[in-house]
C-alpha cells in the first residue's frame, strides 16, 4: 500500500466517525421531537402529567442511552481503524 | 479495458477521482477538520505534487520554456480531466499540445475546489509566487487556462489589488475561461432556493433534507453569483491580459431556445459584455455548438481556438 492510499483511508476514516456522529445526533433530535408530540397532548389532562413526565423522562433516558452507545462505538471503531492504519504506516516506512 | 495511457496517469483512479469530487462537495470542512484527504493547492506532475524548487523544476519538467501555460481545472475534478479521451487519435491534453505546437511548459494545478473560490484564488496567486522565484529561466509570458470554477479563481488571483501578486502578474499574457460561469450557474442558484424553501418548512423531515443539502461546500455555493465581487461590484478584468471566454451549447444552433436557456449543461452563453468604466477590456466570447460543459475541457476544436488566440501576439 502506498502512503497517499493510507493518508487517504486515514481521512476516510475520520470523515466516515464525523458523519455517523453528526448523523446520530440529528436523528436523535429529530427523534425526540418527534417523540416529545404526544406527551404535550396528553399531559394537557392533569390527572396523568405527573406519570407522564415520569415515562417521559424514562423513555428519553432509554433512547439517549442508545444513542450515545452508537455514537461511542462509531468513536471507538474509528480509533481502532486509525490505530491500524498507524501501524500499517510505521511498518512500511 | 483501460488503455496504457488511462493506467499510466496516476490522477485519473478512482480514489484521486473520489478524493476530489469529496473536495468539492465537502472541501471547506476537511480542511476546518484536519482531514487529511483535503487537497493542498499544487502543481503536480504525474499525480505528484512539484516541488517549487530551481532544482525539483528541473528533474521534473524537460525541456523548460519562457512561456508557460497554466491550467487550473474545474469544481470536483483534477488535473486528469484535462486528458483527452482514448477515442481521440492524438491524445494529450490542451497543455501536451501547446508544448508540442507553441513551445509552451505546462503546469497542471490541483486544489480543493470546495473552499470559498476567493480563498482558492488567494492560494492560486501565492503559488504562481512561488512558481514565478523558483522558476529556472526568466518567465517571458504566461497563459492561464481554467475550465468552469477554475476560471474564477484565475480571475480571482488576478486582481491587481491582492498584495501578494509579484511580478507573475505582469507576465500573464493571456487568460481563457472554459464554461467559466462569470455570471454564476443556474443550478446552484436553483440548489439555493431549494434549500431555503425546505428550510422555512415547519417540518422536521423537510428541514432536515435543507440541512442536509446546505451542507456543501462554500465553494459550490460561490458559484451562484459567479465572479469575484470586490468593493460591492465585479472584480474588473486585468487590463495587461487578453481574455476570452470559450462556452458550449448543448444544440448545434446556439441560437436554439434549449441552447440559450441551458447553455452547456451547466453554464448559459453569457451575452456580451459591456466596457466597464475600467481601462481594462471586456472578454472576447467564442461558443462551440454541441460541446457540453466536461467536453469543452477536451475538445479537438477548443483546442484549434486556444492555439490560434495563443498563435496571436
Amino acid at each position: 500500500m502506498t502512503k497517499p492510499t493510507l493518508r487517504q483511508l486515514r481521512g476516510l476514516n475520520d470523515l466516515i466517525t464525523d458523519a455517523v456522529e453528526a448523523g446520530v445526533t440529528r436523528t436523535e433530535q429529530i427523534h425526540r421531537a418527534i417523540a416529545r408530540r404526544p406527551y404535550a397532548v396528553l399531559e394537557r389532562l392533569r390527572p396523568i402529567a405527573a406519570p407522564l413526565r415520569t415515562i417521559e423522562y424514562v423513555q428519553n433516558t432509554v433512547t439517549g442511552s442508545i444513542y450515545w452507545t452508537i455514537r461511542f462505538a462509531a468513536k471507538v471503531s474509528g480509533r481502532v481503524v486509525s490505530q491500524v492504519l498507524e501501524r500499517v504506516d510505521t511498518r512500511t516506512r | 479495458m483501460k488503455s496504457a495511457k488511462a493506467r499510466t496517469d496516476p490522477a485519473d483512479t478512482w480514489p484521486e477521482r473520489g478524493v476530489s469530487i469529496l473536495n468539492g462537495m465537502l472541501g471547506d470542512y476537511l480542511q476546518r477538520r484536519g482531514n487529511e484527504l483535503a487537497i493542498a493547492m499544487a502543481f503536480r506532475h504525474r499525480g505528484e505534487p512539484l516541488a517549487l524548487t530551481k532544482a525539483g523544476l528541473r528533474a521534473a519538467i524537460s525541456p523548460l520554456s519562457r512561456k508557460l501555460c497554466i491550467l487550473v481545472h474545474g469544481f470536483c475534478c483534477n488535473e486528469s480531466v484535462w486528458t483527452f479521451p482514448d477515442s481521440d487519435a492524438e491524445g494529450g491534453s490542451y497543455g501536451s499540445r501547446l508544448q508540442r505546437d507553441g513551445g509552451y511548459t505546462p503546469l497542471f494545478v490541483r486544489y480543493n475546489s470546495g473552499l470559498p473560490i476567493a480563498e482558492s484564488g488567494a492560494h492560486f496567486a501565492q503559488l504562481l509566487q512561488e512558481l514565478a522565484a523558483a522558476y529556472p529561466l526568466r518567465i517571458d509570458e504566461i497563459t492561464l487556462l481554467g475550465h468552469s470554477m477554475g476560471g474564477l479563481v484565475i480571475r480571482s488571483a488576478c486582481d491587481p489589488a491582492r498584495a501578494d501578486n509579484g511580478s507573475w502578474l505582469k507576465r500573464v499574457k493571456r487568460a481563457i475561461y472554459i464554461g467559466t460561469p462569470h455570471d454564476g450557474a443556474d443550478l446552484e442558484r436553483f440548489a439555493q432556493l431549494t434549500t431555503g424553501t425546505l428550510q422555512s418548512i415547519p417540518s422536521h423531515v423537510t428541514r432536515l433534507i435543507g440541512d442536509i443539502l446546505n451542507l456543501r461546500s462554500g465553494g459550490v455555493k460561490d458559484l451562484a453569483t459567479g465572479q469575484p465581487v470586490v468593493d460591492g461590484g465585479p472584480l474588473p478584468w486585468l487590463a495587461s491580459a487578453r481574455h476570452t471566454l470559450l462556452m458550449g451549447t448543448l444544440t448545434q444552433d446556439p441560437d436554439h431556445p434549449v441552447g440559450r436557456i441551458f447553455g452547456d449543461a451547466l453554464v448559459r452563453v453569457p451575452r456580451a459584455y459591456k466596457s466597464p468604466p475600467t481601462e481594462s477590456m471586456p472578454p472576447d466570447i467564442v461558443v462551440f455548438p454541441g460541446v457540453h460543459h466536461l467536453a469543452l475541457v477536451h475538445d479537438a476544436s477548443v483546442y484549434r481556438c486556444i492555439r490560434q488566440i495563443c498563435a496571436d501576439e
